[in-house]
């Protein structure tokens, strides 16, 4: 272990193999923290008691419900209830988490929120850690130097039975943003540029380590917004090396190390970049004052543009063509001045404090242009709780924007919040695939403040001119 | 003896919508012959599996999906997500693609066409399960009849899945792609134990990790090998310490 350099991917992975890999076995990976909610854990727990299998650690697992439950408030003033099949979702994962022991944290519980909103805010995303979720923007919590990534249900399976995957070490990929972001563009910025630069299949089989003087400049949210569309370039983990800025976030959050164990955890921590001369398998170098309020145009979150940007020719890519034919444009068309339905403001890619700010600076003492639906679902209950001791929530109401309950929401259409087919929505979540937010719904992926100048507009805008 | 509600593994080839067939444990679990030809250490490596189909010729003609960059809400659109079961998922796969606004068939979506009929074997474009980590998706797939999916690269999570459902993913050079999508129907024959796929006079191979090749063709699942690693697991946890969080 000593003396080779080591990248913060090989330090994780080290530290958590229970069995090393072989030419003829993966390794056996610990997990030290398995986060579930209503829609991937169903066929899971069903395994589990198909073969009378236990919870192997419980109190390592953590539930809460998200993906499939309303956001809009009922006629009683409370959130609406889950119905049908989303309903027995709900219930089944009561029953599981009961039955399993496992602790929820569900619909009217205050901690209650998008699993990768309320892993970091109750300081349970730990620096250093392995966290795994049936959800492909578990990357997220790597923002925190965990190794960090999504899982399907068998696994989830294997997780809850024996608290370890099988896994190969992913390969590394170190993308370094020099430089500093210029004002007016943010971390979504960021994130949509390295995507459109690398492609959806760019990292995928790799680890992205994002480092440089632009990542270390942004706050934990923004770095979570980084890291949560790792996916979104292929890569199913995406981490940036713990700071100050890491521990003054997570320091007093109700999981968070205490008193002795806090500098013990802090000391450990500190050890976790990558060494100087560390082997990476792929780097890469951006330069981050270039980067630009960028905006999809197609149907592939690698489809960016700067948002002043032109509809690119496709040329003979026929799935480029058709993604052209499913949003309705041509080539060569500015995106800027083009009227949407529907603004989307909320997902685990966008959805915490820090995006709702941004949101509101732009809509305080506007309105919502006359058409448009504007949607904005906080995170978790608790940035809800945040937000609304700002006054954020007023802005958004006298904007005419709709203020709803924390969950997924129209990020992935699964319960009411959809766009109709045909309509164009300005969304700060992390998908634009064809039906994503709604059947024949066309989406524009932007950052908070894109959307919240879309929405005053009522057409795709440049947020910079409406400061 | 049969296993209703077992791994989607069992689905009989077939075309979209047939319905799945269980076989016997016994027939599904020839363990020992197949260990026996294998170049591993079986004393490492045997453990007491849940029965699955094993898998290791796949035979059919293809479907050829000429798309780069299909995602998994492609693959099964999210709304069909609303269940707690892994059955009943065929209805959600390619459904938008698949059907019109009314639920009626678009004739000219090529699982649709006569030709597709049958079909086990779906040859798509570049990077193929990108997107959410749906195993959905995978079970969708199966429940149409499909053993194998070929692509030039699949997404991570979309491969994990595929392999520990027995779909097979087949990962083929761009040439292979473009010679395959330009005769859709070819017969195909695809061989897990040699990693080879073949059609015409043309034969190439594609990666497999070893462990789940070992699996596909010995009809074991993964689950029952991290479950023989007990006595590891326990000391590892006990080298590790409690769970570094406490509730406030």
């Amino acid at each position: 272990m000593q003396g080779h350099p080591r990248t913060l991917v090989d330090k994780i992975w080290e530290s958590h193999l229970v069995s090393a890999e072989t030419a003829e076995t993966p390794a056996v990976l610990y997990v030290d923290l398995h986060l579930i909610h209503e829609v991937t854990s169903p066929q899971a727990f069903a395994e589990l008691r198909a073969r009378k299998l236990p919870v192997r650690r419980a109190e390592r697992t953590v539930a809460t419900m998200d993906h499939a439950i309303p956001t809009r408030l009922g006629a009683d003033g409370r959130r609406a209830a889950a119905e049908g099949a989303a309903a027995e979702q709900v219930t089944a994962l009561e029953r599981n988490c009961r039955d399993f022991g496992v602790p929820l944290y569900p619909v009217g519980d205050d901690r209650q929120g998008i699993v990768h909103v309320i892993g970091p805010e109750l300081g349970l995303t730990h620096p250093g850690s392995t966290i795994v979720c049936g959800d492909s923007h578990t990357s997220t919590h790597g923002a925190f130097g965990a190794l960090a990534f999504g899982i399907g249900t068998s696994e989830v399976g294997h997780v809850l039975a024996t608290q370890c995957l099988l896994q190969r070490r992913p390969k590394s990929f170190a993308v370094e943003f020099s430089g500093q972001l210029a004002t007016g563009v943010t971390a979504k910025d960021l994130i949509l540029g390295l995507i459109a630069q690398i492609g959806t299949a760019g990292a995928t089989g790799h680890a992205l380590e994002y480092r440089g003087s632009a990542i270390r400049s942004l706050s934990m949210e923004e770095r979570m917004t980084v890291c949560n569309m790792s996916i979104e370039a292929g890569a199913r983990a995406g981490l940036v090396a713990p700071d100050e800025t890491t521990y003054e976030y997570l320091s007093g959050r109700p999981f968070a190390p205490k008193t002795a164990d806090w500098e013990a955890a802090v000391a450990r921590w500190r050890k976790l970049s990558s060494d100087e001369g560390g082997a990476f398998d792929r780097e890469l170098r951006v330069d981050a004052a270039a980067l630009q309020p960028m905006i999809t145009w197609g149907t592939s979150p690698g489809m960016g543009i700067p948002v002043r940007g032109v509809v690119p020719d496709p040329g003979g890519d026929a799935s480029r063509q058709k993604a052209l034919c499913y949003m309705g444009l041509e080539p060569g068309q500015p995106l800027l001045g083009r009227k949407i339905d529907v603004v989307f403001i909320g997902s685990c890619t966008n959805s915490r404090l820090s995006d709702l700010r941004e949101a509101a600076r732009v809509l305080r003492g506007r309105r919502v242009a006359a058409g448009v639906k504007a949607l904005v679902v906080p995170g978790s209950q608790q940035v809800k709780k945040q937000a609304e001791a700002e006054g954020l929530d007023r802005v958004f109401r006298e904007a005419g924007a709709e203020w709803r309950e924390p969950g997924c929401s129209m990020c992935l259409a699964m319960n009411d919040d959809r766009l109709l087919p045909g309509q164009y929505a300005v969304s700060t979540s992390n998908r634009n695939f064809e039906g994503r937010q709604g059947q024949g719904g066309r989406t524009f992926l932007a950052s908070p403040t894109t959307a919240a100048a879309a929405a005053v507009k009522g057409e795709i805008a440049d947020a910079r001119e409406m400061s | 003896m049969s296993f209703r509600g077992a791994h989607p593994r069992n689905v009989t080839r077939n075309p979209l919508f047939r319905r799945v067939r269980f076989p016997s444990v016994e027939s599904a679990f020839g363990l020992a012959d197949s260990l026996a030809r294998l170049p591993f250490r079986p004393g490492r490596l045997l453990f007491q599996g849940t029965p699955m189909k094993p898998i290791s010729v796949i035979r059919s003609h293809s479907v050829v999906l000429p798309m780069d960059n299909v995602d998994t809400d492609q693959i099964i659109p999210a709304r069909f997500l609303v269940t707690t079961s892994r059955d009943g998922l065929g209805q959600g796969l390619f459904a938008d693609w698949r059907f019109d606004a009314f639920g009626r068939p678009r004739p000219d979506f090529v699982l649709n066409r006569p030709e597709a009929r049958g079909a086990s074997v779906l040859v798509a474009g570049r990077n193929f399960g990108c997107g959410s980590s749906r195993e959905h998706a995978v079970w969708a797939l199966q429940a149409c009849g499909f053993e194998a999916v070929v692509s030039t690269a699949f997404a991570d999570i979309f491969r994990a899945n595929a392999l520990k459902n027995g779909l097979l993913p087949v990962q083929v050079d761009e040439a292979t792609q473009a010679d395959l999508s330009a005769a859709p129907g070819a017969p195909v024959v695809i061989d897990v134990a040699a990693g080879t796929l073949s059609f015409g006079e043309q034969s190439s191979s594609f990666p497999l990790e070893p462990f789940a090749r070992y699996c596909l063709l010995n009809g074991l699942d993964e689950l029952s090998f991290l479950l023989s690693r007990e006595a590891e697991i326990t000391a590892f946890e006990a080298a590790a310490g409690p769970v570094p969080w406490r509730s406030s």
